[in-house]
């Protein structure tokens, strides 16, 4: 084992790049946003009903999204997890991937072109004889969007907590005379638990911050805090409300990631973040 | 048994609900595959007729080549910095007695959960502060934030599947300690280190939201790019270039996560 | 025995403890490997036996005491100054580098010219037999292949004392003894030092010159392989190397401090004891194989009722209690046992093989 001075000096670039673009730019703009009187300042924000609306539709979406991403993730995972077939792996594994490798701007942009008027859906829905609507720019745009893109984020450290799990219990409890799902839920469920919560919090935390989703898909009908953020950036020039706005989800996601590491512990989080 | 039929409506129900959600997630990738072929100049599904006409339009403006550019050059920038930072950090992590080791790779990892827009509003005061917005290196610095972390992760893992006995034996034949890393450890941290740039490559590649908060006038890379021609309207030839870059990124990932795997 | 005094030690300990997170992993340990000896440390895991090594090595330091390599105190040097070869329990062949390039490794760092290295590469690998398979990578050798070019890379060097730890740990029985034999023969003609750590008695007694019995962190007994089986002088090392039986008996009477009188279940026999020893009550250990069947009526001998009887072959294995309630492990002939009435035996003691435990 290397000494402490030695093994501090390869760690110093990652201090720094902790400390200088990750703690230093964080305290600043919370700085920035109780710079001058606090209270007006978060009082202003809280004053406008488009920010309390926005604040609203963020957190009620990421919330959704990461129920919703989590359920579907581990129905997925589960069956890549017990699946033996290697063609039916390869083409849940693709889908899973598909979005993670297809780019932020390129997967919302595929949304876009299927939601679109002219679009597949309202093609297909036309077969019907429904006329074609726009299902763009609505919340569950947004929100299709968003789990679209959180999938690989649940499925992968679900599907790590199921191949670690020990399937022979599984087979006892059925021998025993448990329903497939009976056992699912007494035999599973328990040792994945810890998993899931973290996936969930993971998910969450992440959709909190999320931009080109709701500009592409959700527009201006569909503020989310990222949007607003980005106003008051470039089209308001108001720094100060800009950075209430990041430190109200700043602050949130700290919140959250503590209280999660308080009931699961730090190890397992980690395990959730991909 | 009387939950035996609750229990088969549960399975199958998954079932369902599983080959919905993996059809829905295949789909955009195809149909904008499929339109990329499209010859007309509206967006329109199905196309009415087939041809190259996006392609060629694609490859023959010259503000998307630039943004290509900007967003190659960029993406190698960042794997490398990252991945040079995250090889130290990861070896003093596992194989030297720092106390504060581990909270730093956690406070390291904690980045990439951070919320974006909130990181992007962070990093915009900054960067202006030291005069690097709407850089290339002020893009590079943003970009590290995800990158560092990504390698992180990715060589932690590879480092763990290489027994700290082959340092110790190159270390009891001779070697110092860093001979040993060079020569054994980091050799063969080869394949995780070529999944660590390929995916901090892609990550800063695809990457658009520091992109547009933090790329200022002149910076434009491909996402942000992209990002600012459909927020304005659906431009056909966006579809071939999304399908050139799906095509061109699913490689680079294959090939990443092969490394990975090692061999 | 005594070590052999004319040689030089190699390795020394002198009273080295070390802690692990508040407790003792090594306890105020003293011996020294001299040159040319093969010595072993055995003892089940947790013992205290690899962190031994692994400060001789260099990986670890010593909390108090001093460790000596050569007559200099090692405390400063790195395992790099160390002059040792080591072979793991995992083998730690680098898997990117053919045999060759394996046992080559640690030559690049020694000064010597091209034609050396080559040839001095070319007799390890002839040594351990395997100059056919220079070329092959680790992965595609078996395990007793991987262990031969784990020696012959640590042999390379010309190391002041060779280290082992449970090099035959992941082989199978019968590939273990063979290896332990080959180990031996090429000890012979090497005649480096070595201190060889294992959990495995058999695979001791094959190799060893010297074996030291660790327990909890102490060294409770050190000799050759007859002699401590003979003395093993504490009651774990007796139990752990021959399931002895650990009885209370009386020394009688103690004849020019090196012999006593004993009684024990009406029996009375001499054997050796070290100086000091004290009459009154003692303890010894009874080997299962220190007994014998005898006729009824022999008045040097004692009744026992049979409670368990498991055949192994060419022994047979008896749980008895004695008229007083001692429960006995005794080991007999199978030959022996036959023609035996088989609930009640007649037992008396074989003479050397109890002795005083503490």
């Amino acid at each position: 084992m290397a000494s402490g001075k030695s093994g501090f000096l390869m760690l110093l670039p990652l201090l720094g790049f902790v400390v200088v673009l990750v703690i230093i730019p964080l305290i600043n703009v919370i700085n920035t946003a109780l710079a001058g009187s606090p209270a007006t300042n978060f009082a202003k924000f809280f004053e406008s009903p488009a920010q309390r609306k926005a604040l609203l539709l963020t957190f009620s979406a990421s919330f959704g999204v990461s129920i919703v991403a989590v359920s579907l993730g581990a129905m997925i995972a589960w069956w890549l997890a017990t699946s033996r077939r290697p063609f039916v792996r390869a083409i849940i594994w693709a889908s899973v991937l598909a979005p993670f490798w297809m780019g932020v701007v390129i997967k919302n942009y595929a949304l876009v072109v299927v939601f679109a008027k002219n679009g597949p859906i309202n093609y297909v829905l036309g077969w019907f004889g429904i006329p074609p609507s726009s299902m763009l720019y609505t919340i569950g745009a947004v929100v299709v969007g968003m789990i679209y893109s959180m999938m690989p984020y649940a499925v992968l450290p679900l599907y790590a907590g199921f191949r670690r799990l020990n399937f022979n219990q599984l087979r006892a409890a059925e021998s025993l005379g448990a329903t497939r799902l009976y056992a699912w839920v007494t035999v599973v469920l328990p040792a994945v638990a810890a998993t899931l919560f973290g996936s969930l919090v993971i998910v969450f935390v992440i959709s909190l911050g999320f931009y080109i989703t709701p500009v592409l898909l959700g527009g201006l009908q569909v503020p989310f805090m990222a949007t607003l953020i980005s106003q008051d950036l470039f089209q308001y020039y108001n720094l100060t409300n800009a950075a209430v706005s990041s430190t109200i989800l700043i602050v949130s996601t700290v919140f959250v990631l503590f209280g999660a590491i308080l009931i699961i512990g730090w190890k397992r989080l980690e395990r959730a973040i991909l | 048994m009387k939950h035996a039929w609750l229990s088969f409506v549960s399975v199958w129900l998954t079932r369902v609900l599983v080959v919905l959600a993996i059809a829905f997630f295949l789909v955009p990738i195809v149909i904008v595959g499929v339109m990329s072929f499209s010859s007309s100049d509206v967006m329109m599904f199905p196309p009415k007729s087939f041809g190259f006409r996006q392609y060629s339009s694609a490859f023959s403006s010259g503000d998307w080549w630039l943004a290509a550019r900007t967003s190659l050059v960029v993406g190698a920038a960042t794997a490398v910095v990252s991945c040079v930072i995250a090889i130290l950090g990861v070896l003093a992590i596992a194989r030297t007695r720092v106390k504060a080791a581990n909270l730093v790779y956690g406070a390291a990892l904690l980045a990439i959960v951070a919320p974006v827009a909130a990181v992007a509003v962070a990093l915009y005061q900054v960067l202006a502060k030291v005069g690097l917005l709407g850089s290339v290196p002020g893009l590079v610095i943003a970009h590290c934030i995800l990158g560092v972390p990504v390698s992180l992760l990715v060589l932690r893992v590879g480092l763990s599947g290489i027994p700290q006995t082959l340092e110790l034996a190159a270390m009891s034949l001779g070697a110092s300690r860093v001979q040993a890393w060079i020569h054994i450890t980091i050799r063969l941290l080869t394949s995780s280190f070529g999944a660590a740039f390929i995916l901090t490559f892609l990550m800063s590649f695809d990457e658009a939201v520091f992109a547009t908060f933090l790329g200022g006038a002149h910076v434009n890379t491909l996402p942000r790019a992209i990002f600012n021609s459909i927020r304005f309207g659906l431009d056909p030839v966006i579809t071939a270039i999304a399908t050139i870059l799906m095509v061109a990124t699913g490689v680079l990932a294959v090939g990443g996560s092969l490394l990975r795997r090692g061999r | 025995m005594m070590a052999p005094i004319h040689r030089d030690a190699i390795v020394s300990f002198e009273s080295v403890s070390k802690e692990y997170s508040g407790s003792l992993a090594v306890e105020d340990v003293s011996f020294s490997v001299y040159e040319g000896e093969f010595v072993t440390l055995l003892g089940p895991s947790g013992s205290g036996k690899t962190t031994l090594l692994k400060m001789v090595a260099g990986f670890i330091k010593a909390d108090s005491g001093t460790l000596l390599l050569d007559r200099r105190n090692a405390a400063s040097l790195e395992p790099r100054q160390r002059d040792i070869g080591m072979v793991f329990q995992d083998y730690a062949l680098f898997p990117h580098m053919n045999v060759y390039e394996n046992v080559r490794y640690g030559l690049r760092f020694r000064k010597l010219s091209r034609d050396t290295v080559r040839d001095r590469v070319e007799e390890m690998l002839s040594l351990v037999g395997l100059s056919d398979y220079r070329d092959r990578k680790p992965n595609q050798l078996s395990g007793g292949q991987m262990q031969r070019v784990a020696l012959a890379r640590a042999l390379a060097i010309q190391p002041r004392i060779l280290l082992m730890d449970e090099p035959l740990g992941a082989l199978d029985r019968e590939m273990r003894i063979r290896m332990a034999e080959e180990l031996r023969r090429m000890h012979e003609r090497v005649g480096v030092a070595v201190l060889h750590v294992t959990h495995d008695q058999e695979e001791a007694l094959i190799v060893a010159d010297r074996i030291g019995v660790m327990h909890q962190g102490g060294l409770v007994a050190m000799d050759e392989p007859r002699e401590i089986f003979r003395n093993p002088k504490s009651v774990f090392a007796a139990r752990f190397l021959s399931r002895a039986n650990i009885v209370d008996a009386a020394v009688l009477q103690v004849y020019d401090s090196v012999s006593a009188a004993i009684g024990w279940q009406g029996l009375s026999f001499h054997i050796d004891c070290s100086p000091g020893q004290p009459t009154g009550d003692c303890r010894l250990a009874v080997p299962p194989w220190a007994f014998k069947i005898v006729p009824a009526g022999n008045p040097n001998a004692f009744a026992v009722r049979v409670r368990e009887m498991t055949f192994l072959g060419e022994v047979t294995q008896f749980l008895c209690e004695t008229a007083d309630g001692v429960e006995l492990l005794v080991r007999l002939s199978t030959a022996e046992v036959h023609e035996a009435s088989l609930s009640a035996l007649y037992l008396s003691l074989v003479e050397g093989l109890v002795s005083i435990v503490k």
